[in-house]
């Protein structure tokens, strides 16, 4: 997927909408920064989350970080590859990473997000 | 207790357990103290131990099972990654800060912060110790126990394995807790500690002590 056609939260989730169903990712910035992913935890399909919940754990560095949910829905399918093959977060962080996709709840929130300039210069200050 | 310099994003509260907990209220408390760091940007320094011999798993090990001659211990899940730690004859540490602490934007860099101070402090205990570093670490080393791996930013006296730790990243928070092993355990004998290796101190509260003010140096006196 072409990063501009994208939404970004501040916390560095990407979010690419289709009718009433969102792909949920991390970014590239964001897998640049956590460095040599080792593991990652995938939220059960059918589980439902308000925007801003945890929906997954990735581990680096011994350290395990936790994933936010940019917008509220119910987990329709999960990129069940992606824990064997974290390559694909770095390789393909827009297309082959994405982790969840969701029927979304409140598709309001998608307004909400950042634009892909928006994102870029909420990087560029971190 | 409070340190602080004139910025208050670097002042940090430290906790000292006056006795050894079990390993589910350690825990507990470092999980509090975390959430405290990300809801109200509040950075704490504990020193704890172990009221029974327990293992912690990494939070990614939930299936792994202890191995032969640990499976009988008490067994807590870590909110932080890395290997399972035997909780014996240990000194823990716990870092928790805040998302407007300096040392937050470099999470890696908590690592070498804090075990630089580990450093001086045994090494002013005539104890001669060091960080691991990238050439002699084998990240793919996956045994069960934190102390069989190597990582770069592990403390090694002489190679063997003295000092560990693992972080956790919530909301823009950070804990970071580790294990200074002080004596070989009876469940590893093959993990020796620092009082059995030469460190000249051999009390873990006076250890602490000395260690508390080194890290508090190192986290209160970084630039905002």
């Amino acid at each position: 997927m072409d990063p501009t056609s994208l939404r970004f939260a501040s916390s560095h989730e990407w979010v690419a909408v289709d009718g009433d169903t969102a792909t949920v990712g991390i970014s590239k910035f964001a897998v640049d920064a956590l460095t040599d992913l080792v593991y990652l935890e995938l939220p059960d399909v059918g589980a439902s989350f308000d925007a801003g919940a945890i929906f997954g754990v990735v581990e680096s560095v011994k350290a395990a970080s936790d994933l936010y949910l940019p917008v509220s829905g119910e987990v329709l399918e999960v990129n069940e590859a992606l824990p064997d093959d974290l390559g694909m977060l770095s390789d393909e962080p827009y297309d082959g990473g994405w982790i969840v996709k969701l029927k979304l709840a409140k598709p309001e929130e998608v307004d909400g997000l950042m634009d892909n300039a928006a994102y870029t210069e909420h990087c560029a200050k971190q | 207790m409070v340190a602080a310099d004139s910025a208050s994003s670097n002042r940090v509260h430290v906790v000292r357990e006056p006795e050894p907990l079990s390993g589910s209220d350690n825990m507990r408390i470092d999980e509090d103290l975390l959430n405290q760091a990300s809801q109200d940007d509040v950075n704490t320094l504990r020193f704890y131990q172990w009221s029974e011999p327990t293992v912690s798993l990494g939070y990614f090990q939930k299936e792994v099972r202890p191995p032969e001659g640990l499976e009988q211990l008490p067994v807590v899940r870590r909110l932080s990654g890395g290997g399972a730690i035997l909780h014996d004859q240990e000194l823990t540490y716990s870092v928790s800060l805040g998302r407007s602490h300096p040392c937050v934007k470099d999470p890696t860099g908590i690592y070498r912060i804090v075990h630089a101070a580990i450093i001086e402090c045994l090494s002013e205990l005539d104890f001669d110790c060091t960080l691991r570093g990238d050439e002699n670490s084998d990240p793919a080393n996956k045994s069960f126990l934190c102390f069989s791996r190597s990582d770069p930013n592990d403390i090694v006296h002489a190679g063997t394995k003295v000092v560990g730790s693992a972080q956790r990243r919530r909301r823009g928070a950070v804990l970071q807790h580790g294990s200074i092993l002080l004596r070989a355990s009876e469940f590893a004998p093959e993990l020796p500690g620092v009082f059995d290796l030469g460190c000249r101190e051999t009390n873990a509260v006076k250890l602490a002590d000395k260690l508390e003010g080194l890290i508090l140096n190192q986290l209160c006196e970084l630039p905002k």
